[in-house]
């Protein structure tokens, strides 16, 4: 097995070891549950309800742990100096920043699992018939999480781990509402606002991209190719973000 | 080295701008907005948003404003199936916003493609407005209109308008609209007497684009019925109807080409020898009086 | 080949946090050591040691200059499969225990399983911590902790070790332990390189040893060059001194000190003692022990630091 391989099983044993972790999945599963009494007020809408609650609860604490984990996979080796003894071994700084992000991103998935899971079973309880579309809202969810792993341990690897939490969220909120920036032309037709409004909408991840809950659980058909361009989308601004880290990461003195 | 390291970081932006373009080319450019076909009740979305209602609002109005689009009104092939749901849950959100209702009242009463089509919807969303606001006299400016120029009920739009005026700030000209639309409503000149109304009061620089738009039209429609006597007396005259302006121009009738009041120049139909708009030009979808 | 080569190596840091003013922690370092010695690094707190051992290890980047490894730049990945390294006060993961860790060091070594199965019984046997293998560091006391550190730094069976306070957190038994061990390893041909704020450890096991003071090298060579034997101190204490004798003896000796009714003399070389003794015996003062001492380390640094901090 290759050595970001192996550090990234390690990251894998640090966050499973992690008390937060055990913490942040029993509240979505938590909240999962809740979402069956909420759907007992609803009248015709219980499913609906726990469909929505459920695939929220997938986003909502996917994110927690990405960016609760993620602001501290560089930062906080930095800090308890473990980086210390791990970098003069025979491994490359690039090696151990995948190996991070793999090892993170394998968390987030197996809580996503465990999470589908608990979704899926609520649904058996309830009667509902086994439906694989919900299956494409939450592929989407977790690539939209492997993108905010990676701006987690971009701005891991130059600040510490709380400004490195405040970016974080900030980007994913920017990059929620980055879609409206794009047709601010549509408003304001001249001078540079609409511009540079455009560049930015470019640049920043649009995590609008990933959001396909609303159509799936009311039913409608999303077409694969949306998915796959999705997808695609994801993976090729995950590769940004490695490439920016290691750029940052290679010139970092450690004090 | 460095060459390389520049090239690792243009090279996946220059592809996620690609990708990002076809997104948006292949699956809609408002598909990100298109989650409110699916907000079945502004309601509930007022509960979830946990006191950022207001905050809420301006994000859909904004979203509202975008969609509709400043140039949106020389278009001609789009769908505006997110309008209604846009303003829906706007003033839903925040019942204060007046200018939503307003908004929602002209755009979608408007007969495609300046508008949704959809007057009854526009007849909605005005009537909550009055619900939220029964003092504001605009409103009863705007619905009247709609009764008069877009479903063509004289009467219900001349006591509209007759109950506004009697409102607190309501224009001196209103009850004079009340009147004339009793009496000669579906006229040409009431028209346009209730299009200046909404010209002069108009508060966002699209509904003012629009009343000008319809002043054009009625101006050409004018301007379309002088011309076609012209045609007439060339036909009395020669016994032939004219093929093109040429003809007219050649025999003295005219002095030029004529054009209508966005100067694009009108069309001769061979067909039905009457004066035609030109098919591009923005002033489509007259009124057919 | 030497085993580690330094040319012309300067740090630069920047302090302070509006007015960045530059720093200089390590200033034009040469040095070279050869392979099979055991080396000594020096030097008074902030004088570059740590800053050396950052550098060869690629935690940090030199400003100027350049260092090699067995003839191979820092960040020569088969290179660093050849060297250990204990950091000073080391940190390890503790969610791991004494045994992961070192399997999981042994992974990034490309060490096969069955040899990190080996390797770490062996190690643990070693530095003498079996019976903490499967607790998790995080209660491992400082001493473990630092043994532990010593068992990962020889895991690859490293051609050149680097150790940066080896001794710290190590009780006395520890302490002898560590000397044991690094004559061991030169015993097998192995170079070790260490830093050490304890010099009588220093002068008993290096073969030579360079020191360091505010980022410059100040003195570097062999333990018995260094310690130039014609310098010997002569340590005399007396009594019957009078004040006006006490005037007579100062200038031949290098310290005098009153302690109660004696004064205790330090005389440089054996001729200052011939003349300090003179005077003492004139002056009617008597002589009550007179000890030779050794040239230490110790004083040789504190002489030469001072002379620095002088000059």
């Amino acid at each position: 097995m290759s050595r970001v391989g192996y550090i990234a099983l390690n990251t894998y044993r640090e966050t499973v070891r992690d008390k937060v972790l055990y913490n942040l999945v029993l509240f979505a599963l938590l909240m999962i549950a809740s979402s069956y009494i909420l759907g007992q007020i609803s009248v015709y809408q219980e499913v609906k309800i726990i469909k929505d609650l459920g695939l929220a609860a997938i986003s909502i604490f996917g994110m927690a742990i990405a960016i609760f984990v993620g602001i501290g996979l560089v930062s906080k080796e930095i800090d308890k100096r473990t980086l210390y003894s791990l970098l003069p071994k025979p491994i490359t700084r690039v090696q151990f920043l995948l190996g991070k992000y793999c090892g993170l991103c394998l968390t987030v998935l197996v809580n996503v699992l465990v999470m589908t899971a608990g979704l899926y079973f609520l649904l058996f309880l309830m009667s509902e018939p086994f439906e694989p579309a919900l299956l494409k809202a939450i592929f989407l969810i977790y690539v939209k999480l492997m993108v905010l792993v990676g701006v987690a341990l971009l701005f891991s690897t130059f600040t510490s781990s709380t400004l490195a939490g405040v970016f974080a969220g900030f980007v994913y909120v920017v990059g929620y509402f980055s879609s409206d920036l794009k047709n601010f032309d549509s408003v304001v037709e001249t001078g540079a606002l609409p511009q540079i409004t455009k560049v930015l909408y470019y640049l920043l991840p649009n995590f609008k991209n990933f959001d396909i809950k609303a159509p799936i659980v009311a039913g409608d058909i999303v077409p694969m190719t949306q998915i796959v361009w999705a997808t695609a989308y994801g993976l090729l601004y995950v590769s940004l973000l490695l490439v920016a880290s290691a750029w940052v990461f290679q010139r970092r003195n450690l004090k | 080295m460095k060459l390389l390291r520049l090239f690792a970081l243009m090279g996946p932006l220059a592809g996620i701008f690609l990708i990002q373009s076809h997104i948006d080319e292949q699956f809609g450019k408002y598909r990100a907005t298109e989650e409110i076909l699916y907000v079945e009740n502004g309601k509930l979305l007022k509960r979830a948003m946990l006191g950022f209602e207001n905050l809420g609002a301006d994000l859909y109005w904004l979203r509202t404003v975008q969609y509709f689009g400043r140039k949106r009104l020389m278009v001609t092939t789009k769908n505006y199936v997110l309008l209604a749901p846009l303003l829906r849950v706007t003033v839903d959100l925040d019942p204060e916003m007046k200018i939503a209702f307003s908004y929602g009242a002209t755009f979608l009463a408007e007969p495609f493609p300046m508008g949704a089509g959809l007057p009854s919807k526009g007849i909605e969303i005005i009537d909550e407005g009055i619900r939220n606001h029964p003092g504001y006299w605009r409103f009863y400016l705007d619905k009247g209109f709609i009764y008069s120029e877009h479903l063509g009920d004289y009467k219900k739009a001349a006591s509209v308008f007759l109950e506004g005026s009697k409102l607190e700030g309501a224009p001196y000209w209103m009850v004079a609209i009340a009147g004339r639309t009793l009496t000669r409503g579906g006229e040409r000149e009431t028209s346009r007497i209730l299009w200046n109304g909404l010209y002069k009061s108009a508060e966002t620089e699209q509904q003012r684009e629009n009343a000008a738009t319809h002043l054009q039209q009625l101006d050409a429609l004018d301007e379309m019925d002088s011309y076609n006597e012209v045609v007439t007396k060339y036909h009395e005259r020669t016994g032939e109807f004219p093929r093109r302006w040429q003809d007219l121009i050649g025999s003295g009738f005219l002095a030029e080409v004529p054009t209508d009041p966005t100067d694009i120049p009108y069309v001769l139909d061979p067909e039905s020898h009457r004066v035609v708009l030109r098919r591009d030009s923005g002033l489509g979808g007259l009124p057919t009086r | 080949m030497s085993a580690v080569e330094t040319i012309g190596l300067t740090k630069d840091y920047e302090v302070g946090s509006f007015l960045k003013k530059p720093h200089r922690a390590l200033d034009h370092l040469d040095l070279e050591v050869e392979q099979g010695e055991i080396f000594g690094l020096i030097g008074p707190n902030g004088a570059g040691k740590t800053t050396t051992l950052k550098l060869l290890m690629g935690l940090v980047f030199p400003t100027e200059g350049d260092a090699r490894i067995l003839g191979k730049p820092v960040d020569d990945r088969r290179m660093k499969a050849e060297i250990g390294y204990l950091p000073e006060q080391p940190y390890f993961y503790d969610y791991l225990t004494g045994r992961e860790l070192l399997n999981y060091f042994g992974q990034l070594f490309g060490l096969s399983a069955v040899e990190r199965r080996t390797r770490t019984k062996e190690l643990l046997a070693k530095v003498g911590i079996t019976s903490a293998a499967d607790v998790p560091l995080r209660k491992y006391s400082k001493g473990m902790t630092q043994r532990l550190g010593v068992a990962q730094a020889l895991l690859n069976r490293p051609k050149i070790v680097f150790f940066d306070e080896p001794m710290s957190g190590l009780d006395p038994v520890g302490r002898r332990e560590m000397t044991l061990l690094v004559r061991e390893l030169q015993g097998s041909g192995v170079t070790v390189f260490f830093c050490s704020h304890i010099l009588p450890d220093v002068e008993q096991l290096c073969d030579r040893v360079a020191i360091l003071d505010k980022g410059k090298l100040v003195a570097v060579g062999r333990m018995s060059e260094i310690l130039d034997v014609s310098i010997d101190t002569i340590e005399v204490v007396a009594e019957n001194v009078e004040a006006e004798l006490e005037g007579k003896l100062r200038p031949l000796c290098r310290a005098l000190e009153r302690v109660g009714t004696r004064v205790r003399l330090s005389c440089a070389g054996q001729a200052d003692f011939d003349a300090a003794a003179a005077e003492l015996m004139q002056g009617g003062g008597r002589l009550l022990s007179v000890t030779p001492v050794k040239q230490t380390l110790e004083g040789l640094f504190v002489r030469k630091v001072g002379e620095k901090a002088q000059s």
